[in-house]
């Protein structure tokens, strides 16, 4: 496994899902966004991570890490193994995640590791309050994305 | 009048599931239109898909600061790693310090992604420096040789 090749990362975005399409694979991106608003920590939410690679060829473990930056203290660490034959070919990693847990507003990070390498990182803003509707309607309303 | 905004609890259990695949592909424009539609597709023309189980631990779990990281992050599409990176994890004060301890390289920032960030940025930028087509003394020369085990062009 240490001597898989280095993947290239190509994209790696956060959005509310992603939807494969049988048959032919191609994936849709709902609702791409960089920052969460919710009335009140810690709030839960629904995100996915999307991340496309090349130059991957071998066994990996990948493996996703939601991180606090205030901190440094990991929410989430998903683990993926793969094995991936053809290089020559990007490859695809889609998570969809439910009831992901943010303690508090402030900076987040994901993070990417394949076999222990670090690869990318994207940052993600929570935030208290500040939404585009009126207040009276925050009530009925989940945490908003843009 | 106040409002009472009501604290939002977890009510959901977490829950996580994905799939690591090959990236899916278009139709053209000059095929019959009877094939233009996925469930025309026969399995080989399929793209393969396959699900992979994904495990996932929510947290907080642990402090996301290791004592070493293998890094894999060149940012520039003209070069790939061939392996990855050794680096030592520092702090001082507030500030995450990696280090490269085989030719005395570092970078720096207020967490680790921040720092890998600026460790990649120093590296891409001696590797250019020392690609220039100029003379090296005996070190630098020696540094370019341990880069170049590392990174190639594509």
């Amino acid at each position: 496994m240490a001597d898989a090749q280095v993947p290239t990362v190509l994209a790696m975005l956060v959005c509310d899902q992603v939807i494969a399409e049988q048959g032919s694979g191609k994936k849709s991106l709902i609702g791409i966004f960089d920052n969460i608003n919710s009335p009140m920590f810690p709030t839960q939410t629904r995100l996915a991570v999307y991340i496309k690679l090349a130059d991957a060829q071998g066994d990996y473990k990948f493996r996703i890490r939601l991180v606090k930056l205030k901190d440094e203290t990991v929410v989430a660490d998903l683990n993926a193994d793969a094995k991936i034959a053809d290089p020559t070919n990007p490859t695809e990693l889609a998570i969809n995640m439910i009831g992901i847990i943010l303690p508090e507003a402030g900076k987040y990070e994901f993070q990417l590791w394949a076999n222990e390498t670090y690869l990318h990182r994207i940052t993600l803003n929570a935030i208290q309050g500040g939404f585009p509707w009126p207040q009276q309607s925050q009530q009925s309303n989940p945490p908003h994305r843009r | 009048m106040a409002t009472t905004i009501p604290t939002v609890q977890p009510t959901t259990p977490p829950v996580a599931y994905g799939e690591v695949a090959q990236a899916g592909s278009g139709y053209g424009v000059l095929v019959p239109p009877e094939i233009l539609l996925p469930h025309s597709m026969d399995a080989a023309g399929a793209v393969e898909q396959k699900m992979v189980p994904v495990s996932v631990t929510f947290g907080p779990i642990e402090s996301a600061l290791p004592q070493s990281v293998r890094f894999g992050a060149l940012a520039n599409p003209r070069l790939r790693l061939r392996k990855a990176i050794p680096l030592a994890v520092s702090t001082e004060g507030s500030a995450t310090v990696l280090t490269w301890e085989e030719i005395d390289e570092f970078g720096c920032g207020e967490s680790l992604g921040a720092a890998l960030d600026n460790f990649g940025g120093a590296l891409l930028e001696l590797y250019h420096r020392l690609h220039e087509p100029v003379q090296l003394g005996p070190d630098l020369e020696k540094v370019k040789q341990i880069l170049d085990k590392y990174i190639e062009a594509r």
